[in-house]
């Protein structure tokens, strides 16, 4: 998990897959991307199965990599190998692409994609974008994207104007310092169906099996994030320079809802949108919306050194309904001058984790300025500190039990300046205690519809097992098994499933925080 | 007492066009609010009145300078650019809150708890009775709010926000530009509630905010038909502020929309387009002298969440084809009257009374000021001759209270004659 700001925004040119080739005065810019499975992990711990965007042969991100086309650069070569067993394809509303758009063999046909498809299984395809212009883009599949959008197949593309430190050609968007904020939604009951192959979109609500989604129409996100994941602590801020100094918020909407972004404290310029300079801005702003699809670039001056909040007003600001979380931001101002070193934190996964886990903490977003030296680190336990942990990250492998953690940031030489994070970072690892056994089973046959006998479902219950966090059903042609999960993740009681054919055997089994299955 | 004099009795009641009955003062075309440097408020919780009968536990503040009750929006503050402002809170609710007023400046101070998790965007006044004083100086003018800083996905939807409203020197204008004078003001806080975060938080329960789906949906903390009624009227404790609009022929009244629920709310004039001139406190305009010339006509006032919109409204029967005085060519005209109409006839000949079917809102005639004979059974309840127009949001299902219409984020706008007092 990466989150895109200016630092990394530069970090990535570089370590991108770059083809340079020259026509003339304009050049093209070719990424290699991989369409493949991934799965992210959100603060509360749930694993979301997603489909997402790789550079090259490295992970999966969710947004996809960001993708810079560099000052001069006109045209944007995208070459797409595929990995996941569904096609997929490639487009950005707002670069020019000749598109080819893909229909199906049925009659009438039905469009299927809005451009050529990279083959499941490898692909590839390439997508050129010609012309390209200076601006905020997005980028996703354009095949059924009701589904792979939302699975998590798309990211951002920053196009370069001539003049460096500018978003446009225009004077008047140039900045000091830029930050890409990417917010998406994740609906996780509708990923979990579709890893389990229950996304059925050729049947109807009345046909469909119990546990099968037919269409994405009871779209419910319970998870929002900014970039690669939702607010949660321990937290570092977007990076927004000096006091009195101008940065750039590349703002993009690649989920289905509008956000109403409120920044506090100080007001925001609207620049340019959907990768067009305003003729005129919309200046002074407090709360702006961001539509599904679009991209605002936004200017602010904070006069003040200080935390600014920028949250969705709409209050998609927790996790699955846990405040803090969701779409909520702070952008940190240093003061005006002086060397300034702040300590800042964040880790690689959710803070309360399973026992036998490693939890990487990473000082890497610390805020240093003005320092001529290198800044070093060393890390503290309950505000001791550990020996030989003197890295800009720290591998915490603990035994069950809460933690806090801190790291002194240290600017060496000439004004010694040392900051040191506040507040602590709390990890809370979990011992892994298989959960109870399953007791009370009951089965019933319940007719659910009235068009046919596919509509019949096995409503399925049982007493709550302790420690337990989902169930999985198990089905069995015979009383002693072999057992095979037939639901999984099952978190409400009674749940329905489909009725086999045949004699069939239940049981059902409690899976604990660590994943770990009862008895 | 004969039926004349009861009906100018009730005349005073013409902005209730749908309550029940009352004898509370008429709606002020000034916005209700307190103004000052420092002002004391309370935490606490309540219930919100419903025109559907429903009684919906809520968190809101109370002045505790004024009535001491606590309201749905909380107070709104009328205060004077520059004003150094103080707000001492006292927090009577179950869990901590915070105050933060967004658009004005300064960075955020946000609070974390022992285990390093965010718990607040500001410093909390403690549950049962805690204290906490915040300071801002009223900036640029326009129209702000006040929100809870504190487990916002909770606290902001039960009630804990309010208006800001910041003059600039110069009386009867938005902002420092000519361009944005008027002469009256009104105040549309919109906001919106999912009941079961009501009912839940009565009864000390969790609610998962991302299952919202809002039910009721209010205009000053009023569903209609609530709305319409006058501010402080005894049977809303808690709801003070009225949502009804009146003004004459030929005035420009500037409405201050603001959105403080967390879905859109695109707002529907009927009668007239909005000219949006101020955005979050801000002149629409290229800068310097060009004036309000970024201004822009809606007749579906976009307000998405945490937007405040300042705009202006005029009404002067424009291009209708008839005088609405029903005047003689060569009588005088009316002050405001649209002269390209003045003395043409209504092109319309009223048919039998027994033709007709009476709405509530009509007043006997078609003419502006006029009355006539109405059924006996009639309501009577325009007895000025007033205009009516509905004024609401464009999502119409939001015209509702819990799915029954009509209901919601609606109200009216009244043109009265220009010899009807509006206070």
């Amino acid at each position: 998990m990466r989150l895109c700001h200016g630092r990394r925004l530069r970090v990535l040119t570089v370590a991108a897959v770059l083809t340079l080739s020259f026509h003339g005065l304009s050049r093209a810019v070719t990424y290699n991307l991989r369409a493949d499975y991934g799965s992210v992990t959100m603060p509360d711990g749930r694993v979301i199965p997603v489909w997402g965007f790789a550079l090259g042969s490295g992970p999966v991100t969710i947004p996809g990599p960001t993708l810079e086309v560099p000052a001069g650069d006109t045209t944007l070569v995208i070459n797409l190998t595929n990995n996941l067993a569904k096609p997929v394809s490639l487009v950005v509303a707002g670069l020019p692409a000749t598109l080819s758009p893909v229909f199906d063999s049925g009659t009438p046909t039905r469009v299927v994609s809005f451009t050529h498809e990279a083959a499941p299984a490898g692909g590839p395809a390439t997508y050129t974008f010609t012309g390209v212009r200076p601006g905020t883009f997005l980028y996703e599949s354009g095949t059924d994207p009701s589904l792979e959008v939302q699975m998590g197949l798309f990211g951002a593309i920053v196009v370069r104007p001539a003049t460096a430190g500018r978003a446009y050609d225009a004077p008047a968007s140039a900045y000091d310092h830029e930050v890409v904020m990417l917010v998406s939604e994740i609906d996780p009951v509708f990923h979990d169906t579709v890893a389990q192959g229950k996304y059925a979109p050729e049947k109807t609500p009345e046909t469909a099996l119990p546990g099968e989604v037919t269409s994405t129409i009871d779209y419910h996100p319970k998870y929002f994030l900014v970039n690669d994941r939702p607010y949660t602590d321990p937290y570092a801020p977007f990076a927004g320079g000096r006091a009195g100094e101008t940065t750039l918020i590349r703002l993009i909407n690649a989920g289905l809802q509008t956000h109403s972004m409120e920044l506090q404290g100080t007001r925001m310029d609207v620049i340019a949108q959907d990768g067009n300079l305003l003729g005129h801005p919309r200046t002074g702003r407090v709360s702006e919306s961001l539509e599904a699809g679009q991209t605002l670039d936004i200017l602010i001056r904070p006069a003040t050194a200080g935390l600014y909040a920028f949250y969705d007003r709409r209050l998609n600001v927790t996790n699955a309904g846990a405040f803090p979380g969701g779409i909520l931001a702070f952008i940190e101002v240093s003061p005006a001058s002086g060397t300034v070193v702040k300590a800042h934190v964040q880790a690689d996964g959710p803070a309360r984790y399973c026992a036998g886990n490693v939890r990487r903490l990473d000082a890497s977003r610390s805020t240093v300025l003005g320092c001529t030296s290198t800044p070093t680190y060393q890390w503290r336990l309950g505000g001791a500190p550990i020996a030989a942990a003197t890295g800009v990250n720290y591998d915490v492998a603990q035994p069950a039990g809460a933690y806090s953690y801190t790291v002194d940031v240290t600017c060496p030489g000439g004004p010694a300046v040392t900051d040191t994070l506040a507040p602590p970072a709390v990890l809370e690892v979990v011992a892994d205690v298989a959960p109870a056994e399953v007791t009370g089973l009951t089965v019933a046959r319940k007719e659910f519809g009235i068009l046919s006998a596919t509509r019949d479902g096995l409503v399925i219950g049982w007493s709550p097992a302790a420690g337990a966090v989902s169930y999985i059903v198990y089905i069995s042609a015979t009383p002693s098994g072999p057992w095979t999960p037939y639901a999984l993740g099952v978190t409400a009681i009674p749940t329905v499933v489909a009725v086999p054919s045949g004699t069939a055997y239940f049981r059902v089994a409690a899976v604990n925080f660590c994943g770990t299955v009862g008895p | 007492m004969d039926r004349q004099a009861f009906r100018f009795a009730r005349a005073a009641l013409i902005v209730a066009v749908l309550a029940a009955a009352g004898g509370a003062a008429p709606a002020s075309a000034a916005i209700s609010g307190i103004t000052g440097t420092t002002f004391n408020f309370t935490a606490r919780d309540g219930f919100l009145a419903n025109p559907d009968g429903s009684y919906i536990y809520f968190w809101g503040l109370a002045d505790d300078g004024g009535t001491g009750e606590v309201q749905l929006p909380g107070p709104t503050l009328i205060l004077s650019q520059g004003t150094m402002v103080t707000i001492n809170l006292t927090n009577m609710l179950p869990e901590p809150v915070s105050l933060v007023f967004p658009g004005q400046e300064g960075p955020t101070q946000p609070v974390y708890d022992a285990n390093g998790r965010l718990r607040s965007l500001a410093q909390e006044a403690a549950p049962s009775g805690g204290t906490r004083t915040y300071t801002f100086t009223a900036g640029a003018p326009g129209t702000y709010y006040y929100q809870s800083g504190t487990h916002l996905d909770k606290q902001i939807p039960l009630g804990l926000y309010g208006a800001i409203i910041v003059r600039p020197p110069i009386a009867g204008q938005a902002y420092a530009d000519a361009a944005t004078a008027y002469d009256r003001e009104y105040l549309l806080l919109l906001a919106d509630l999912d009941h079961r975060l009501s009912t839940a938080a009565e009864s000390g329960l969790s609610f998962d905010s991302t299952d919202w789906i809002a039910g009721y949906w209010f205009i000053n903390g009023r569903s209609a038909t609530d709305t319409m009624s006058e501010d402080n009227v005894p049977w809303l404790p808690n709801q003070p502020y009225g949502a009804m609009v009146s003004m004459h022929p030929g005035e420009t009244i500037l409405l201050r929309v603001l959105n403080m629920g967390r879905d859109p709310h695109p707002f529907h004039t009927h009668g007239n387009h909005v000219l949006a001139v101020g955005r979050d406190g801000r002149l629409l305009s290229t800068g310097g002298a060009a004036g309000a010339d970024l201004a822009e006509f809606h007749f579906t006032v976009p307000a998405g969440s945490g937007q405040t919109w300042d705009g202006l409204f005029t009404w002067s029967a424009d291009n209708l084809g008839w005088d609405v005085y029903g005047h003689a060519p060569g009588d005088p005209m009316q002050v405001g009257e649209y002269a390209p109409d003045h003395g043409k006839a209504i092109p319309t000949q009223t048919p039998y009374l027994t033709s007709l079917q009476y709405g509530d809102l009509y007043s006997g005639s078609p003419l502006l000021g006029q009355t006539g004979p109405l059924p006996p059974d009639h309501p009577g309840l325009n007895q000025t001759g007033a205009f009516f127009y509905m004024w609401h949001s464009h999502r119409e299902n939001e015209m509702t209270n819990l799915n029954d219409f009509p209901g919601g984020m609606m109200t009216m706008l009244a043109i009265e004659a220009p010899w009807v007092p509006i206070p």
